[in-house]
């Protein structure tokens, strides 16, 4: 199984979520922003062919200039990506990769500043709402998972009548527990797309990966409770 | 040259919490009588030569697609800017 994790410039993240597929025997092929395949500028880069799934990981895109994913909009992988997540193949975007996710048109919403206006860097309690993907298939529904928050746009922002008809059609993959941090709609910290082939989360699961790596706090008694989340894609 | 400028601001609906804190700081040092703030966002394109039908509409697009979120923000204004 090959999985791409794509950078831009700003991504911070992929470091992280490779260590943790690799660990798990997964294939992790990196992919630059501007790799959008054999045709693309003349460039001969493998890009996302023949990949099975792909990671955005976290991190400020371009310096979060415009608006936190916004310019990703203008890279070469943009077309790309819309391509495969057409074909059913599973994305996954955490953090700044939910917030590029969902400027590409790819997930509904949008993720504001926070209620409070400052940056959130804190690990809380998250229920999973929705195991139905490709991302959560080895999560339990309602369980529930300590992850660390850190962002300073994650405020997951849907009207009224999406919020309902998201929930309706159980996309809404993961929701704060105790605690709406940011202030999101509904309390929501992750969603999927109608497919359900694409998901975006909030919490940094690939930085709840591995015992002793985790953020601090004496809440994360595991401190592993994201790797299911990146494992689920294996089985 | 001259100047595209393209204004945004965010939904009357959506929670501003820049405007908010400014509307708080200035309520603090005595300027409650500004009222409520909103922030937006200017941008100013300078563009070579003279600025035609066409390039204005594409200025348009992207405002619409790119300089704005179209489910947070609305695009309030798209005009070639005079000179002094």
């Amino acid at each position: 199984m090959t999985i791409a994790v794509v950078n831009f410039p700003g991504s911070l993240d992929g470091g992280q979520v490779t260590r943790a597929l690799e660990a798990h025997d997964a294939q992790v092929r990196q992919v630059w922003h501007t790799d959008a395949g054999a045709d693309s500028g003349g460039l001969e880069t493998a890009g996302l062919e023949g990949v099975d799934a792909v990671i955005l990981p976290g991190g400020a895109a371009f310096g979060d200039a415009l608006r936190p994913g916004a310019l990703a909009k203008l890279s070469p992988i943009a077309e790309p990506l819309r391509e495969i997540a057409a074909r059913g193949v599973p994305i996954l975007g955490i953090g700044n990769g939910f917030q590029i996710l969902t400027e590409l048109g790819l997930l509904p919403g949008t993720l504001l500043l926070n209620a409070s206006g400052s940056f959130i860097g804190r690990e809380t309690d998250f229920e999973v709402s929705c195991v139905d993907t490709p991302w959560t298939r080895e999560l339990r529904k309602t369980s529930r998972v300590t992850l660390p928050v850190l962002s300073k746009h994650g405020r997951y922002f849907v009207d009224e009548t999406e919020a309902k008809r998201l929930q309706d059609e159980d996309r809404v993959v993961l929701q704060f527990a105790d605690e709406n941090l940011t202030g999101s709609s509904e309390a929501i910290a992750g969603v999927s797309n109608a497919a359900g082939n694409v998901v975006g989360l909030l919490p940094h699961v690939e930085h709840a990966a591995e015992a002793g790596f985790g953020t601090d706090g004496v809440a994360n008694r595991s401190q592993t409770d994201g790797l299911r989340f990146l494992t689920s894609i294996l089985v | 040259m001259a100047r595209i400028v393209i204004e945004v601001m965010p939904k009357v609906e959506i929670l501003d919490p820049q405007g908010k804190a400014i509307t708080a700081a200035l309520a603090s040092a005595g300027h409650a009588d500004l009222g409520v703030v909103r922030a937006g966002k200017r941008f100013e394109l300078e563009v070579p030569g003279e600025v035609s039908d066409e390039l204005l509409a594409k200025a348009r697009e992207l405002a619409e697609n790119l300089f704005a979120n179209p489910n947070i923000e609305d695009v309030t204004g798209v005009y070639v800017a005079q000179e002094a």
